[in-house]
């Protein structure tokens, strides 16, 4: 295990909440991967289903439809991509890209259920941060349908999905995603 | 009330005998009539039920009316966003034949998930993967209803009605995982798009 990625992974908000020793844990099961800039980390239709957290660089996330190339964006130092494929494996839907000269940290399934023995905290929350991404994937899709049937906002109806934040450790994932 | 065999459940089919066990210890069985709610939209939920014995629908109210969402047979879990979110319910669950479901508050949940307690990883688990197939289901129909773009003079019923379902199905994510991924229903289809 190197201490430089142990000090880097401990940078990221997913292991804020972490202790020492569920850091150690989560890094025992993850793969760090050195990217050069242009080098592609997935192409959009692969089979896959590993997790890929960004601990330096900067990815770019695109997807080809019909011919023709759209940029979907990029992820910064603690995003994620492919958290869906870990969970519940399908192709690709979007190409990955290192931007930058990058490093990340792969997870595979066979990590992630050694992770939920070995550590369950940090499969807790690593978990947990995957249902905060869909779930805040699904408000935002709730209120583009709103604006999609109502364009002027004064007429809209107020958002359905604007929910309180109480559970404990729902609490817990909106710290960890630095909200 | 019917002897319940958790075992046969297609949901649990992972679980261990001693997860299984312990879900019995810590979620209780409750008798429906056909007709009863298991729980209703817009109240305040605070736990999730796994269907054991029966079949349960899931109804939402839109302008026209309700809508049944999804029906659900045994092994379904629905409510599961109750272990989340405090939230009023988006969607009721009435029994449509005799039914026996599990009840899992939150406050069990979140002290079966401090306690590392491998019953609750996998719930969390399966929470999770519920709603990726909810979220991958609604992209696809999003897609299909982009096809026919909403003029500047505004939806026309039709339209109105598609998206408003879809709508209704995004904010209700409390479908059961082990039910297979189906293609929504055509965009041009105005009946309700949710997998049976």
């Amino acid at each position: 295990m190197s201490v430089a990625h142990l000090a880097l992974l401990g940078t990221l908000p997913l292991a804020h909440e972490l202790a020492e020793a569920d850091r150690a844990a989560l890094l025992a099961v993850l793969r760090p991967r050195e990217l050069v800039a242009g080098e592609v980390l997935f192409h959009q239709g692969d089979q896959g289903d590993t997790l890929v957290l960004v601990g330096r660089g900067l990815l770019e996330v695109s997807r080809v439809d019909a011919g023709v190339r759209t940029e979907l964006g990029t992820l910064g130092i603690g995003a994620m991509a492919g958290e869906m494929a870990l969970l519940d494996p399908e192709p690709r839907a979007a190409t990955v890209m290192a931007a930058h000269d990058s490093l990340v940290f792969e997870l595979g399934r066979i990590g992630l259920h050694r992770l939920r023995a070995t550590c369950p905290a940090a499969s807790t929350v690593l978990v947990g941060e995957v249902i905060r991404i869909v779930t805040a994937r699904l408000r935002q899709m709730d209120e583009r349908i709103t604006q999609e049937l109502e364009p002027d906002p004064s007429r809209r109806a107020p958002p359905r999905s604007n929910r309180p934040v109480t559970s404990t450790f729902t609490r817990l994932w909106a710290r960890l995603a630095g909200e | 009330m019917q002897q319940i065999n958790l075992r046969t459940l297609h949901s649990l089919k992972d679980y261990t005998n001693p997860e299984l066990k312990l879900l019995a210890s810590v979620a209780p069985a409750r008798p429906f009539r056909t007709g009863d709610h298991l729980c209703r939209e817009g109240e305040f939920g605070s736990s999730a039920f796994l269907i054991a014995i029966g079949r349960v629908a899931v109804t939402c109210t839109t302008p026209e009316g309700s809508r049944v969402l999804a029906t659900l047979d045994a092994g379904a879990i629905v409510g599961q966003m109750a272990l989340i979110d405090h939230a009023p319910r988006t969607a009721s669950v009435v029994a449509v034949e005799p039914t026996v479901a599990l009840e899992l508050t939150r406050e069990v949940f979140e002290q079966q998930l401090r306690a590392s307690s491998p019953l609750a990883l996998r719930f969390q688990e399966q929470i999770a993967i519920a709603g990726i197939r909810q979220l991958r289901i609604a992209t696809k129909r999003l897609v299909q209803l982009r096809t026919q773009p909403i003029q500047p003079s505004g939806p026309t019923e039709r339209q109105r009605s598609q998206w408003m379902t879809l709508q209704a199905s995004l904010t209700d994510w409390d479908v059961d995982p082990a039910t297979p991924v189906q293609d929504p229903a055509p965009a041009n289809s105005g009946a309700p798009s949710r997998n049976p």
